[in-house]
């Protein structure tokens, strides 16, 4: 087969010794706003996990001086602000139901002998997606900003982005400006399509970021079959006919530019629940 | 557009392509390997600041092989499309020598460690050490994920049985 270490190393290296093809869609300009994005999430993040931090030792402070510990100290500060990701209630919201996963396997117990800390699970498989492999998205964009044209009315609406990441998922950013100049709302919408059933396609989703693992969801059961999912991640609709839909995204005040310039009193905060799930809701009714 | 982003811009047009033949060789669908460097570059934009010129392409090698090694851990292949191609232009591969084919068939039946593994030794010509460092493993593992991943490759491969064409170069067209 190969003589030696060299015929191999020359073979292997004609493998990718073609013509490249032009690329299909990416441009730098999309790679630049999507990598903008990155770095604002994770900010948002790092804010987020000092908040928590914070607050931890608030609430870890407050429950010793409940104890008797440090009573001769002053109290902790003010109460937790709310800040994005919006986490998930314990409870379900009014209409919505905990869902016990059945495909995904459950997170195994930190005391199981042999485990240290968050344990990774076996992943499960999805079939392969069956249908249009292309999706519609003369379809659900104008939906998408039919919509949000109701929440925000008289704001500027601008399709920043709009692009298939593969063709199983397209993927679409808009930017809402208020009329007053004084926010901006990003909202991004990724579509895309899956085999199976609803159930394990919706448990699949939310384990990803999870190990493999299931956690914590609540579903809104929507007309037609459809659910929403509520999940650590966000919200996501899964429809019968195999599409699900996800909205993310962030809202900031326009003097913000996340620089080290910045005050600090203002920077992004989650978009209102509400609107996402209005979003979602007219998405899935598509079917 | 900031200084950043122009220079951001500049490496992106001059380096592009050389991601996308590295994420070929490990994923073997010019789609996929788009996609893929399209996210090593957002990885690398959102820390481009501490990115030296120098280092930018072992940098640029890294991220790429652990977006690929990420996907592949998170069953993202999965939803990669066997039937029909999107509405967009198919780009035919012109260049393609008699038994490319059947070689990069046979790699991408490597799993996928091992597989990064060959490209990045084999393709891009680094060391074991080198190696070591993209993946962040030892020295030791390298070589054994190497020998596995050529006992993998040959058995992907296949002996030469008459339908198989052979590797040596000395019987291949172009060689």
């Amino acid at each position: 087969m190969w003589d030696d270490e060299q015929d191999l190393r020359a073979a292997l290296q004609r493998v990718v010794d073609v013509d490249v093809p032009p690329p299909g869609t990416t441009r730098v300009e999309d790679v630049i706003r999507r990598g903008r994005r990155r770095v604002l999430i994770t900010r948002i993040g790092t804010v987020a996990g000092a908040i928590v931090a914070v607050v931890g030792i608030g609430v870890g402070a407050s429950a010793l001086g409940n104890l008797g510990v440090g009573a001769d100290r002053l109290p902790p500060a003010g109460p937790a602000v709310s800040t994005p990701p919006v986490p998930l209630p314990e409870s379900p919201r009014p209409g919505w139901v905990t869902h016990e996963p059945t495909y995904v396997p459950a997170p195994p117990s930190p005391e199981e002998p042999g485990v240290r800390g968050p344990g990774m699970c076996a992943p499960i498989t999805l079939p392969p997606a069956s249908g249009r492999e292309v999706l519609p998205e003369e379809k659900y964009l104008p939906v998408l900003l039919d919509e949000l044209a109701k929440h925000y009315p008289g704001d500027a609406v601008h399709i920043q982005n709009k692009t298939w990441v593969n063709v199983n998922r397209g993927l679409a950013d808009v930017a809402v400006y208020s009329k007053d100049k004084q926010v901006q709302r990003t909202f991004s919408m990724m579509a895309g399509r899956y085999g199976g059933p609803l159930e394990q396609a919706a448990e699949y989703y939310a384990s990803v970021n999870s190990g493999g693992c299931a956690q914590k969801m609540h579903w809104l059961n929507l007309p037609g079959g459809a659910i929403l999912q509520a999940t650590p991640d966000g919200i996501r609709a899964f429809t019968r006919s195999g599409r699900w839909y996800q909205i993310t995204g962030y809202e900031v005040p326009l003097a913000y530019r996340g620089g080290p310039k910045d005050d600090g009193k203002s920077g992004p905060a989650a978009l209102p629940e509400n609107v996402i799930v209005d979003l979602l809701t007219r998405l899935a009714a598509l079917g | 557009m900031t200084r950043r982003d122009d220079e951001f811009a500049e490496y992106f047009s001059a380096r592009f392509d050389f991601a996308r033949r590295i994420a070929f060789a490990l994923c073997g669908n010019w789609n996929e390997a788009e996609e893929l460097a399209q996210n090593a570059f957002v990885k690398i934009y959102a820390h481009w600041r501490r990115v030296r010129s120098e280092t930018a392409d072992a940098y640029l090698r890294t991220v790429l092989t652990r977006t690929f090694l990420d996907t592949k851990r998170r069953g993202r292949a999965r939803e990669e499309p066997t039937e029909s191609p999107p509405d967009r232009p198919v780009v035919q591969d012109t260049g393609a020598i008699e038994d490319r084919p059947a070689l990069l068939a046979a790699l991408q039946k490597v799993p996928p460690r091992q597989r990064a593994v060959i490209v990045l030794r084999f393709i891009q010509d680094l060391s074991v050490e080198q190696v070591a460092d993209v993946l962040g493993c030892t020295t030791g593992t390298v070589k054994s994920q190497t020998s596995r991943g050529l006992q993998a490759l040959r058995q992907a491969y296949g002996p030469g049985d008459g339908n198989t064409p052979a590797l040596h170069p000395a019987t291949r067209a172009g060689c």
